[in-house]
Protein backbone atom coordinates (compact mmCIF):
# COMPACT_ATOMS: atom_id res chain seq x y z
CA UNK A 1 0.00 0.00 0.00
CA UNK A 2 1.47 3.11 -1.22
CA UNK A 3 1.49 6.04 1.44
CA UNK A 4 2.60 9.43 0.59
CA UNK A 5 4.56 10.94 2.74
CA UNK A 6 5.96 14.78 3.14
CA UNK A 7 9.94 15.14 2.62
CA UNK A 8 10.54 16.32 5.76
CA UNK A 9 9.06 13.19 7.73
CA UNK A 10 10.30 10.48 5.22
CA UNK A 11 12.30 8.59 7.75
CA UNK A 12 12.23 4.73 8.26
CA UNK A 13 11.43 3.03 11.50
CA UNK A 14 15.44 3.06 12.57
CA UNK A 15 15.60 6.86 11.65
CA UNK A 16 17.59 6.19 8.71
CA UNK A 17 16.52 8.89 6.17
CA UNK A 18 14.95 7.80 2.05
CA UNK A 19 14.89 9.51 -0.35
CA UNK A 20 12.23 12.48 -0.57
CA UNK A 21 11.44 11.85 -4.16
CA UNK A 22 10.02 8.54 -3.95
CA UNK A 23 6.75 7.57 -2.39
CA UNK A 24 7.39 4.53 -0.16
CA UNK A 25 5.09 1.68 0.98
CA UNK A 26 4.93 0.61 4.54
CA UNK A 27 6.27 -2.43 3.27
CA UNK A 28 9.52 -0.69 1.94
CA UNK A 29 9.71 0.87 5.40
CA UNK A 30 9.86 -1.66 7.63
CA UNK A 31 12.59 -2.19 9.16
CA UNK A 32 15.22 -5.08 7.69
CA UNK A 33 15.55 -7.71 10.18
CA UNK A 34 19.42 -7.87 10.13
CA UNK A 35 19.85 -11.07 12.10
CA UNK A 36 17.30 -13.15 9.74
CA UNK A 37 20.09 -12.60 6.79
CA UNK A 38 23.14 -13.60 8.54
CA UNK A 39 24.39 -16.71 7.45
CA UNK A 40 23.99 -19.73 9.44
CA UNK A 41 26.96 -21.05 10.96
CA UNK A 42 28.97 -23.33 8.93
CA UNK A 43 31.32 -25.64 9.88
CA UNK A 44 34.76 -24.50 8.94
CA UNK A 45 37.35 -26.47 7.39
CA UNK A 46 39.40 -29.08 9.75
CA UNK A 47 42.51 -27.18 8.81
CA UNK A 48 41.25 -24.01 10.13
CA UNK A 49 39.81 -25.20 13.08
CA UNK A 50 43.40 -26.89 13.96
CA UNK A 51 44.57 -23.23 13.74
CA UNK A 52 41.77 -21.15 14.49
CA UNK A 53 40.21 -22.98 17.20
CA UNK A 54 42.08 -25.95 18.21
CA UNK A 55 39.30 -26.76 21.16
CA UNK A 56 36.75 -26.93 18.52
CA UNK A 57 38.65 -29.53 16.43
CA UNK A 58 39.29 -31.69 19.61
CA UNK A 59 35.74 -31.92 20.59
CA UNK A 60 35.60 -32.54 16.46
CA UNK A 61 37.60 -35.79 16.66
CA UNK A 62 35.77 -37.31 19.87
CA UNK A 63 33.57 -38.07 17.40
CA UNK A 64 34.39 -41.84 15.98
CA UNK A 65 32.44 -40.97 12.65
CA UNK A 66 34.21 -37.30 12.21
CA UNK A 67 37.65 -38.75 13.28
CA UNK A 68 37.72 -41.33 10.39
CA UNK A 69 37.09 -38.43 7.68
CA UNK A 70 39.48 -36.40 9.88
CA UNK A 71 42.24 -39.21 9.47
CA UNK A 72 41.49 -39.38 5.26
CA UNK A 73 41.44 -35.34 5.12
CA UNK A 74 44.37 -34.94 6.55
CA UNK A 75 45.94 -37.71 4.51
CA UNK A 76 45.45 -36.52 1.37
CA UNK A 77 46.49 -32.76 2.61
CA UNK A 78 49.82 -34.44 3.52
CA UNK A 79 49.87 -36.34 0.31
CA UNK A 80 49.10 -33.14 -2.00
CA UNK A 81 51.00 -30.78 -0.45
CA UNK A 82 54.31 -32.64 0.41
CA UNK A 83 53.86 -33.94 -3.09
CA UNK A 84 53.05 -30.22 -4.59
CA UNK A 85 56.27 -29.26 -3.33
CA UNK A 86 58.61 -31.35 -4.23
CA UNK A 87 56.88 -31.22 -7.96
CA UNK A 88 57.83 -27.64 -7.99
CA UNK A 89 61.40 -27.81 -6.32
CA UNK A 90 62.48 -30.38 -8.63
CA UNK A 91 60.77 -29.49 -11.95
CA UNK A 92 64.09 -28.58 -13.44
CA UNK A 93 65.37 -32.40 -12.92
CA UNK A 94 62.47 -33.13 -15.71
CA UNK A 95 59.46 -34.10 -15.23
CA UNK A 96 59.51 -38.17 -14.20
CA UNK A 97 62.35 -36.75 -11.50
CA UNK A 98 59.80 -34.52 -10.31
CA UNK A 99 56.59 -36.74 -9.97
CA UNK A 100 59.78 -39.34 -8.03
CA UNK A 101 60.71 -36.88 -6.21
CA UNK A 102 56.86 -36.08 -5.38
CA UNK A 103 55.83 -39.38 -4.46
CA UNK A 104 59.13 -40.30 -2.58
CA UNK A 105 58.48 -37.00 0.02
CA UNK A 106 55.00 -37.79 0.54
CA UNK A 107 55.95 -41.28 1.03
CA UNK A 108 58.43 -40.07 3.76
CA UNK A 109 56.49 -37.57 6.19
CA UNK A 110 53.52 -40.65 6.04
CA UNK A 111 56.33 -43.33 6.47
CA UNK A 112 57.43 -40.84 9.97
CA UNK A 113 54.09 -39.90 10.83
CA UNK A 114 53.24 -43.62 11.36
CA UNK A 115 56.48 -44.98 12.90
CA UNK A 116 56.07 -42.33 15.63
CA UNK A 117 52.55 -42.85 16.51
CA UNK A 118 54.41 -46.46 18.24
CA UNK A 119 56.55 -44.53 20.53
CA UNK A 120 54.95 -41.38 21.41
CA UNK A 121 51.61 -44.00 22.65
CA UNK A 122 54.16 -46.09 24.40
CA UNK A 123 55.92 -42.81 26.01
CA UNK A 124 51.90 -41.58 26.93
CA UNK A 125 51.61 -44.92 28.91
CA UNK A 126 54.68 -44.65 30.53
CA UNK A 127 53.80 -41.37 32.31
CA UNK A 128 49.99 -42.12 32.45
CA UNK A 129 49.03 -39.71 29.66
CA UNK A 130 47.79 -42.28 27.29
CA UNK A 131 46.66 -41.21 24.47
CA UNK A 132 43.87 -42.77 22.77
CA UNK A 133 45.31 -44.73 19.09
CA UNK A 134 42.88 -43.01 16.75
CA UNK A 135 43.03 -39.96 18.67
CA UNK A 136 46.77 -39.53 18.08
CA UNK A 137 46.66 -40.80 14.26
CA UNK A 138 44.18 -37.78 13.53
CA UNK A 139 46.12 -35.06 15.92
CA UNK A 140 49.50 -36.15 13.99
CA UNK A 141 48.05 -36.39 10.49
CA UNK A 142 46.19 -32.93 11.22
CA UNK A 143 49.33 -31.00 12.67
CA UNK A 144 51.44 -32.28 9.44
CA UNK A 145 48.85 -31.91 6.90
CA UNK A 146 49.34 -27.90 8.43
CA UNK A 147 52.76 -27.95 8.12
CA UNK A 148 52.56 -29.98 4.59
CA UNK A 149 50.10 -27.09 3.29
CA UNK A 150 52.37 -24.18 4.80
CA UNK A 151 55.18 -26.08 2.36
CA UNK A 152 53.42 -26.37 -0.28
CA UNK A 153 53.16 -22.51 -1.62
CA UNK A 154 56.77 -21.95 -0.68
CA UNK A 155 57.73 -24.07 -3.42
CA UNK A 156 58.18 -21.40 -5.91
CA UNK A 157 60.07 -19.06 -3.87
CA UNK A 158 62.60 -22.17 -3.36
CA UNK A 159 62.69 -22.90 -6.57
CA UNK A 160 63.69 -19.38 -7.51
CA UNK A 161 66.19 -18.76 -5.23
CA UNK A 162 67.59 -21.95 -6.33
CA UNK A 163 68.04 -20.57 -9.70
CA UNK A 164 69.96 -17.95 -8.62
CA UNK A 165 71.99 -19.65 -6.35
CA UNK A 166 71.98 -23.28 -6.73
CA UNK A 167 75.40 -23.82 -4.16
CA UNK A 168 74.17 -21.70 -1.09
CA UNK A 169 70.85 -19.89 -1.34
CA UNK A 170 68.73 -22.66 -3.15
CA UNK A 171 69.88 -25.46 -0.12
CA UNK A 172 69.68 -22.99 2.50
CA UNK A 173 66.24 -21.84 0.97
CA UNK A 174 64.97 -25.69 0.92
CA UNK A 175 66.01 -26.04 4.75
CA UNK A 176 64.16 -23.10 5.70
CA UNK A 177 61.21 -24.10 3.83
CA UNK A 178 60.85 -27.29 5.92
CA UNK A 179 61.95 -25.53 9.30
CA UNK A 180 59.11 -23.15 8.92
CA UNK A 181 56.73 -25.64 8.16
CA UNK A 182 57.99 -28.19 10.89
CA UNK A 183 57.45 -25.25 13.28
CA UNK A 184 54.04 -24.88 12.37
CA UNK A 185 53.62 -28.63 12.70
CA UNK A 186 54.95 -28.46 15.87
CA UNK A 187 53.28 -25.98 17.00
CA UNK A 188 49.72 -27.25 16.08
CA UNK A 189 50.53 -30.79 17.14
CA UNK A 190 51.39 -29.23 20.76
CA UNK A 191 48.00 -27.15 20.75
CA UNK A 192 46.14 -30.15 19.64
CA UNK A 193 47.25 -32.44 22.09
CA UNK A 194 46.49 -30.07 25.16
CA UNK A 195 43.02 -29.49 23.18
CA UNK A 196 42.33 -32.82 23.34
CA UNK A 197 43.16 -33.39 27.16
CA UNK A 198 41.00 -30.37 27.58
CA UNK A 199 37.76 -31.26 25.55
CA UNK A 200 37.82 -34.80 27.04
CA UNK A 201 37.80 -33.48 30.68
CA UNK A 202 34.89 -30.90 29.75
CA UNK A 203 32.82 -33.58 28.23
CA UNK A 204 33.24 -35.97 30.99
CA UNK A 205 33.39 -32.96 33.72
CA UNK A 206 31.17 -30.14 32.64
CA UNK A 207 32.95 -27.00 30.42
CA UNK A 208 33.90 -25.67 33.25
CA UNK A 209 36.26 -28.57 34.83
CA UNK A 210 39.98 -27.15 34.35
CA UNK A 211 43.33 -29.32 34.11
CA UNK A 212 44.95 -29.99 37.08
CA UNK A 213 48.77 -29.28 37.46
CA UNK A 214 49.93 -32.94 37.42
CA UNK A 215 47.41 -33.19 34.10
CA UNK A 216 49.04 -29.98 32.39
CA UNK A 217 52.77 -31.53 33.09
CA UNK A 218 52.09 -34.85 32.16
CA UNK A 219 50.47 -33.55 28.65
CA UNK A 220 53.32 -30.79 27.99
CA UNK A 221 55.63 -34.43 28.24
CA UNK A 222 53.95 -36.18 25.80
CA UNK A 223 54.35 -33.34 23.40
CA UNK A 224 57.46 -32.85 24.06
CA UNK A 225 57.96 -36.54 23.42
CA UNK A 226 55.58 -36.35 20.22
CA UNK A 227 57.84 -33.57 18.76
CA UNK A 228 61.03 -35.29 19.28
CA UNK A 229 59.50 -38.49 18.10
CA UNK A 230 58.12 -37.12 14.73
CA UNK A 231 61.36 -35.17 14.07
CA UNK A 232 64.15 -38.26 14.55
CA UNK A 233 61.59 -39.99 12.40
CA UNK A 234 61.27 -37.66 9.58
CA UNK A 235 64.94 -36.87 9.50
CA UNK A 236 65.69 -40.61 8.89
CA UNK A 237 62.88 -40.94 6.20
CA UNK A 238 63.88 -37.91 4.29
CA UNK A 239 67.06 -39.06 4.50
CA UNK A 240 66.70 -42.84 3.43
CA UNK A 241 63.76 -42.58 0.45
CA UNK A 242 65.89 -39.25 -0.62
CA UNK A 243 63.40 -37.09 -2.47
CA UNK A 244 65.68 -34.38 -3.32
CA UNK A 245 69.23 -36.44 -3.82
CA UNK B 1 63.01 -60.37 -3.61
CA UNK B 2 65.00 -57.33 -2.86
CA UNK B 3 64.28 -55.69 0.79
CA UNK B 4 61.65 -52.90 -0.74
CA UNK B 5 59.36 -55.87 -2.02
CA UNK B 6 59.48 -57.93 0.42
CA UNK B 7 57.78 -54.72 2.46
CA UNK B 8 55.22 -53.89 -0.07
CA UNK B 9 54.28 -57.43 -0.12
CA UNK B 10 53.60 -57.33 3.92
CA UNK B 11 51.91 -53.99 3.73
CA UNK B 12 49.64 -55.48 1.15
CA UNK B 13 49.20 -58.73 2.98
CA UNK B 14 48.00 -56.16 6.24
CA UNK B 15 45.97 -54.44 3.75
CA UNK B 16 44.22 -56.95 2.28
CA UNK B 17 43.33 -58.13 6.21
CA UNK B 18 42.48 -54.71 7.30
CA UNK B 19 40.27 -54.63 4.23
CA UNK B 20 38.42 -57.89 5.27
CA UNK B 21 38.03 -56.64 8.94
CA UNK B 22 36.65 -53.12 7.85
CA UNK B 23 33.91 -55.40 5.77
CA UNK B 24 33.26 -58.08 8.59
CA UNK B 25 32.23 -54.67 10.61
CA UNK B 26 30.69 -52.81 7.96
CA UNK B 27 32.85 -49.89 8.90
CA UNK B 28 32.51 -46.59 7.60
CA UNK B 29 34.51 -43.44 6.83
CA UNK B 30 33.12 -40.26 6.43
CA UNK B 31 29.88 -40.54 4.35
CA UNK B 32 30.61 -43.46 2.89
CA UNK B 33 30.12 -46.97 4.57
CA UNK B 34 30.21 -49.70 1.50
CA UNK B 35 33.53 -51.01 -0.69
CA UNK B 36 35.14 -47.70 -1.23
CA UNK B 37 35.27 -47.41 2.84
CA UNK B 38 36.56 -50.75 2.90
CA UNK B 39 39.30 -50.53 0.17
CA UNK B 40 40.25 -47.07 1.80
CA UNK B 41 40.64 -48.66 4.86
CA UNK B 42 43.33 -51.62 3.31
CA UNK B 43 44.84 -48.89 1.35
CA UNK B 44 45.52 -46.25 4.46
CA UNK B 45 45.66 -49.28 7.17
CA UNK B 46 48.45 -47.79 9.52
CA UNK B 47 46.10 -44.68 9.88
CA UNK B 48 42.56 -45.92 9.62
CA UNK B 49 42.69 -49.48 11.52
CA UNK B 50 43.41 -48.37 14.94
CA UNK B 51 40.38 -45.96 14.72
CA UNK B 52 38.32 -49.01 13.22
CA UNK B 53 39.67 -51.54 15.92
CA UNK B 54 39.08 -49.18 19.17
CA UNK B 55 36.20 -48.20 18.07
CA UNK B 56 33.23 -48.98 20.16
CA UNK B 57 29.90 -50.78 18.09
CA UNK B 58 27.42 -48.06 16.95
CA UNK B 59 24.79 -48.97 19.46
CA UNK B 60 26.33 -48.52 22.50
CA UNK B 61 27.81 -44.77 21.93
CA UNK B 62 29.05 -43.97 25.26
CA UNK B 63 26.51 -40.56 26.56
CA UNK B 64 29.25 -37.39 26.88
CA UNK B 65 28.25 -34.46 28.72
CA UNK B 66 28.12 -33.74 32.20
CA UNK B 67 26.26 -37.11 33.62
CA UNK B 68 29.00 -39.28 31.26
CA UNK B 69 31.10 -39.45 34.15
CA UNK B 70 28.34 -40.11 36.61
CA UNK B 71 26.94 -42.98 34.03
CA UNK B 72 30.54 -44.43 33.94
CA UNK B 73 31.04 -44.64 37.48
CA UNK B 74 27.29 -46.48 38.04
CA UNK B 75 27.63 -49.04 35.32
CA UNK B 76 31.01 -49.93 36.84
CA UNK B 77 29.85 -50.53 39.79
CA UNK B 78 26.27 -52.31 39.38
CA UNK B 79 28.71 -54.66 37.18
CA UNK B 80 30.80 -55.39 40.08
CA UNK B 81 27.71 -55.49 42.83
CA UNK B 82 25.73 -57.99 40.61
CA UNK B 83 28.75 -59.93 39.76
CA UNK B 84 29.05 -61.16 43.37
CA UNK B 85 26.54 -64.44 43.15
CA UNK B 86 25.63 -63.67 46.84
CA UNK B 87 24.26 -60.37 46.26
CA UNK B 88 22.02 -61.54 42.85
CA UNK B 89 20.64 -64.03 45.19
CA UNK B 90 19.63 -62.06 47.56
CA UNK B 91 17.92 -59.65 45.28
CA UNK B 92 14.06 -60.16 44.23
CA UNK B 93 14.42 -59.07 40.22
CA UNK B 94 16.20 -60.67 37.46
CA UNK B 95 19.33 -58.78 36.93
CA UNK B 96 18.27 -57.43 33.54
CA UNK B 97 15.62 -55.01 34.84
CA UNK B 98 18.69 -53.40 36.89
CA UNK B 99 20.28 -53.37 33.67
CA UNK B 100 17.59 -51.80 31.53
CA UNK B 101 16.77 -49.13 34.06
CA UNK B 102 20.86 -48.20 33.66
CA UNK B 103 20.11 -48.52 29.79
CA UNK B 104 17.30 -46.28 30.11
CA UNK B 105 19.27 -43.46 31.74
CA UNK B 106 21.42 -43.72 29.26
CA UNK B 107 19.90 -43.37 26.61
CA UNK B 108 17.80 -40.28 28.44
CA UNK B 109 21.63 -38.87 28.67
CA UNK B 110 21.92 -38.99 24.88
CA UNK B 111 18.16 -37.32 24.50
CA UNK B 112 19.59 -34.53 26.63
CA UNK B 113 23.25 -34.09 24.48
CA UNK B 114 20.57 -34.37 21.20
CA UNK B 115 18.31 -31.49 22.96
CA UNK B 116 21.47 -28.89 23.92
CA UNK B 117 22.60 -29.42 20.37
CA UNK B 118 18.42 -28.73 18.74
CA UNK B 119 18.56 -25.60 21.55
CA UNK B 120 21.70 -24.53 19.81
CA UNK B 121 20.69 -24.17 16.54
CA UNK B 122 16.78 -23.28 17.78
CA UNK B 123 14.65 -20.65 16.39
CA UNK B 124 14.22 -17.56 19.07
CA UNK B 125 10.57 -18.55 19.24
CA UNK B 126 11.22 -22.22 20.32
CA UNK B 127 14.22 -21.69 22.35
CA UNK B 128 12.38 -21.02 25.70
CA UNK B 129 9.94 -24.04 25.54
CA UNK B 130 13.40 -26.22 24.41
CA UNK B 131 14.77 -24.98 27.41
CA UNK B 132 12.19 -25.71 30.10
CA UNK B 133 11.86 -29.17 28.67
CA UNK B 134 15.77 -29.36 29.30
CA UNK B 135 15.00 -28.41 32.62
CA UNK B 136 12.88 -30.78 33.19
CA UNK B 137 14.41 -33.93 31.55
CA UNK B 138 17.58 -32.49 33.27
CA UNK B 139 15.54 -33.11 36.62
CA UNK B 140 14.06 -36.37 36.16
CA UNK B 141 17.61 -37.99 34.80
CA UNK B 142 19.69 -36.23 38.28
CA UNK B 143 16.71 -38.03 40.23
CA UNK B 144 16.83 -41.27 38.85
CA UNK B 145 20.96 -41.14 38.55
CA UNK B 146 20.48 -40.40 42.46
CA UNK B 147 18.05 -43.09 43.02
CA UNK B 148 20.02 -45.81 41.00
CA UNK B 149 23.67 -44.69 42.46
CA UNK B 150 21.79 -45.19 45.99
CA UNK B 151 20.95 -48.96 44.75
CA UNK B 152 24.55 -49.44 43.59
CA UNK B 153 25.79 -48.36 46.87
CA UNK B 154 23.08 -50.35 48.79
CA UNK B 155 23.95 -53.48 46.86
CA UNK B 156 27.95 -52.70 47.55
CA UNK B 157 27.08 -52.89 51.34
CA UNK B 158 24.76 -56.20 50.81
CA UNK B 159 28.01 -57.79 49.80
CA UNK B 160 29.89 -57.34 53.10
CA UNK B 161 26.84 -57.53 55.66
CA UNK B 162 27.62 -60.31 57.57
CA UNK B 163 24.91 -62.82 55.94
CA UNK B 164 24.90 -64.94 59.25
CA UNK B 165 22.87 -61.91 61.08
CA UNK B 166 19.79 -62.36 59.35
CA UNK B 167 18.34 -58.97 60.77
CA UNK B 168 21.23 -56.75 58.75
CA UNK B 169 20.47 -58.61 55.31
CA UNK B 170 17.03 -58.58 55.47
CA UNK B 171 17.12 -54.61 56.13
CA UNK B 172 19.42 -53.78 53.44
CA UNK B 173 17.58 -55.63 50.58
CA UNK B 174 14.44 -54.42 51.70
CA UNK B 175 15.85 -50.83 51.09
CA UNK B 176 17.03 -52.32 47.59
CA UNK B 177 14.04 -53.05 46.95
CA UNK B 178 12.55 -49.69 48.43
CA UNK B 179 14.75 -47.53 46.10
CA UNK B 180 13.60 -49.89 42.78
CA UNK B 181 9.73 -49.30 43.68
CA UNK B 182 10.77 -45.78 44.06
CA UNK B 183 12.53 -45.63 40.36
CA UNK B 184 10.11 -48.01 38.36
CA UNK B 185 7.56 -45.31 40.08
CA UNK B 186 9.41 -42.44 38.95
CA UNK B 187 9.82 -44.31 35.14
CA UNK B 188 6.19 -45.02 35.07
CA UNK B 189 5.05 -41.19 35.85
CA UNK B 190 7.58 -40.13 32.73
CA UNK B 191 5.76 -42.00 30.76
CA UNK B 192 2.07 -40.86 31.50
Amino acid sequence: MVTSIGPTTALAPRGEPLSPFVAWSDEQRAALDVASVDPPEQRRSPFVEMVTDPGRFAARILDPRELQAVIVTSTAAVVLGAGAFALIVRMDAGVLTAVGAAGRLALSVLLAIAAALGPIHAAGILVAARVPLPRLVAVMLGSNAVGMLVLAPLAPVVRFLAIQDAEWVGPLALVGAFALAATLAGVTLWRLLRALAVAMLHALGGPRAALSESDTFRVGIVSRLALVFMGYTAMLALWGLGAFS
Amino acid sequence: MSPAALVGAAYALVAVIAAGIAMRRRASVGAWSDARAWALVGVLWPFLLPGLVAAPPAVSRPAQGPHAGRLAALSSALGVALDDPATAALLARPRAEIEDALQRLEQEARRLEALDRAIDGALPTARPRLEALRAKAEGQLAERLQLLEEVAAQLTVLRFVDLSAPEGARDEKLRVETLLAQLDALVELGRS
